[in-house]
């Protein structure tokens, strides 16, 4: 899938812009704090619904509106299987002050909620940030599962947010139960069987993929680590003790790591929850609704939910090794490449269709021959939008065959 | 220098309109001049509907339904099954079922389904009631008739394992397509409901 239109209104710096798109890579250059990163961040609202950037969508907004449009809008033309679709984010201030600042998302001009554009529009996208992948907190890789798996299978969102709603109506009766305004014990099993109706395909299917990903992720990090030389030198050094050691202790692999014990992931062709063996999530279900059981008598005391797939978390291993405590800055941030790379392949064998690339002042993380490979992983008629304020960093045959546009002064230009 | 401010018995109009859901001051403000300029009989009709409606109405102390009398014309018609019994959530969902005109059995109102989230758990629906009527008469089937949410879900889960031993049979409403829905453009969840439903066809 690839963009051919992009379309910003009073969208940060820029009051009104449109940009005729096309596919291959697109090298957004300017100085620093021009707009570069805007513009991807503009394609990312349209792929999600919102920033990876801004705290508050407040943020979005132009200092300087143009008074005759009051609102904040992105829209862009998403082709797909030779289909193409207009996908609309807009922000307007309501009339009333409090509600502030409402969000309506649009596909091809009917309403829609904000969770059916990630099934219009791929995006992934590299960011100097994305090494939290590896060293940040749990609820950071949790979140990646969960908009990677809401993206191959809606299934899979309509169960996590079910799970999310039945926990906090189950965390409402713990409360209840402990300040004794509720008495009957059996409300409590009532709920666990919904909640672990929902909760067990949402763990099935992240464990799925963590074993579906499993060569795919070893292979490609083999073949990064392969051209290695400039890696920092703590990590060359290692990998290269690794070499002697045998495969097994360099390959990078992942580990889902649950709060319920998981019966042995049977092999999957789809990842899917329909396609994922129902005896096996069965099997989940009874495992979690054992851990709770457990779990019971910390639960009252504490009136919150402590295990399910809120508390689980996916590790990153050299050999046996986690890479979040063990590894060097060098390898945790070719792990974290390494996730995204295969991102875009398995979002391509899953939807027939290549993500759009968006790679936001990254490749100034890599080394030259990293990047070189970064960018020749991508296949020819992949669209990819990098921002750089120093076109030198990459070679001149990137360049040759790329779109460059001139960012600054609010607006952008083609190349001269 | 006197001021002019509304007289008081429309202000206190206005304040009590003003408590009611979805009725915020401007719209009581309107609604209190509609009055005053419309027939007197409409505020005179209105005012009586409004007495009569906590006067002249109870709960059935059975099934707790909405009605004019105790027990509730259902529970006291001798023709309707008085072993079957359905449980809703609504007196409104209730009228819905009846307007099918396919049930014949008894009915059992819960006033809301449990959801701790708004405050409300098992002392705070009718579902002490419904077991203790169970106790008493045993039913041949007992139909669980909950909105299709997580909360009707759980109350209906809840509600099965306690009358487990009084009800020969317990049964959940099927879930799936809408008459009339395109099933090309049915949500994925309901087309899996309705698969799982599927009936052998006659």
């Amino acid at each position: 899938m690839y963009l051919t239109a992009l379309t910003l209104t009073n969208f940060r710096n820029y009051r009104a812009v449109a940009l005729p798109l096309a596919q291959g890579l697109t090298i957004f250059t300017g100085p620093n704090g021009a707009g570069k990163s805007n513009i991807l961040e503009a394609i990312h609202c349209l792929a999600t619904g919102r920033s990876y950037r801004a705290r508050s969508e407040a943020e979005l907004r132009s200092f300087a509106p143009d008074p005759a449009r009051p609102y904040t809008r992105v829209a862009g033309d998403v082709t797909a299987r030779e289909n193409t679709t207009t996908l609309e984010v807009i922000w307007a201030a309501e009339q009333d002050q409090d509600a502030g600042f409402s969000k309506r998302i649009r596909i091809g001009g009917a309403p829609r909620r904000a969770s059916s554009l990630l099934q219009h529009l791929h995006v992934v996208l590299f960011t100097p940030h994305d090494i939290a992948l590896v060293d940040g907190s749990p609820s950071t890789r949790r979140r990646y599962l969960d908009y990677l798996l809401s993206r191959i299978d809606p299934n899979y969102l309509r169960a996590l947010q079910g799970y999310e709603h039945v926990m906090a109506e189950r965390n409402a009766l713990l409360r209840a139960l402990r300040e004794g305004t509720t008495r009957d014990q059996r409300q409590l099993e009532a709920w666990n069987r919904e909640l672990t109706a929902l909760g067990a395909p949402v763990i099935a299917l992240r464990a799925a993929y963590t074993a579906h990903v499993a060569e795919p992720l070893a292979a490609c990090y083999a073949s990064l680590t392969g051209k290695s030389g400039e890696l920092d030198s703590q990590g060359a050094a290692e990998s290269r003790q690794d070499a002697e050691r045998g495969p097994r202790s360099t390959g990078l692999s992942l580990r889902y790591e649950s709060t319920v014990p998981l019966p042995p992931t049977p092999p999957c062709d789809e990842l899917r929850i329909n396609a994922l063996l129902q005896t096996w999530q069965a099997d989940i279900q009874a495992a979690f609704a054992a851990t709770l059981a457990e779990h019971t008598p910390r639960e009252r005391a504490q009136a919150v939910t402590v295990v399910g797939p809120h508390r689980d978390d996916l590790a990153f291993l050299r050999g046996d090794h986690p890479l979040a405590a063990y590894g060097s800055r060098g390898e945790q941030r070719l792990a974290a490449l390494t996730l995204k790379l295969t991102e875009i392949a398995l979002l391509h064998a899953e939807s027939g269709e290549w993500p759009v690339i968006l790679l936001d002042d990254f490749l100034s993380e890599l080394d030259a021959q990293r990047r070189q490979h970064v960018l020749a992983s991508l296949a020819p008629n992949v669209q990819a939008f990098a921002t750089t304020s120093d076109l030198q960093q990459f070679s001149q045959d990137i360049v040759a065959a790329a779109h460059v546009l001139h960012v600054g002064n609010d607006t952008v230009s083609g190349a001269q | 220098m006197a001021r002019m401010s509304l007289p008081a018995p429309v202000a206190r109009l206005i304040e009590e309109l003003s408590r009611l859901p979805g009725i915020g001051p401007r719209t009581a403000q309107r609604l209190a001049f509609y009055l005053l300029r419309s027939s007197p009989d409409l505020a005179r009709n209105l005012s009586t509907a409004l007495v009569n409606l906590r006067d002249q109405t109870v709960w059935c102390s059975r099934c707790f339904n909405l009605s004019e009398n105790d027990p509730c014309p259902i529970c006291q018609d001798p023709d309707r099954d008085q072993d079957r019994i359905c449980v809703v959530e609504e007196p409104l969902d209730l009228l819905a079922i009846e307007r099918t005109g396919l049930y014949a059995g008894l009915y059992h109102v819960l006033h809301g389904s449990l959801s701790p989230l708004e405050g409300r758990n098992v002392e705070d629906v009718k579902i002490a009631e419904l077991v203790e009527r169970l106790q008493a008469h045993p039913v041949a089937e007992l139909i669980l008739a909950m909105d299709a949410d997580h909360e009707g879900d759980t109350t209906a889960s809840y509600v099965a394992q306690v009358a487990a031993t009084h009800a020969s049979r317990i049964t959940r409403l099927a879930r799936g397509l809408p008459t009339g829905a395109d099933l090309e453009y049915a949500d994925e969840s309901t087309i899996a409901s309705a698969l799982q439903g599927r009936q052998d066809s006659a």
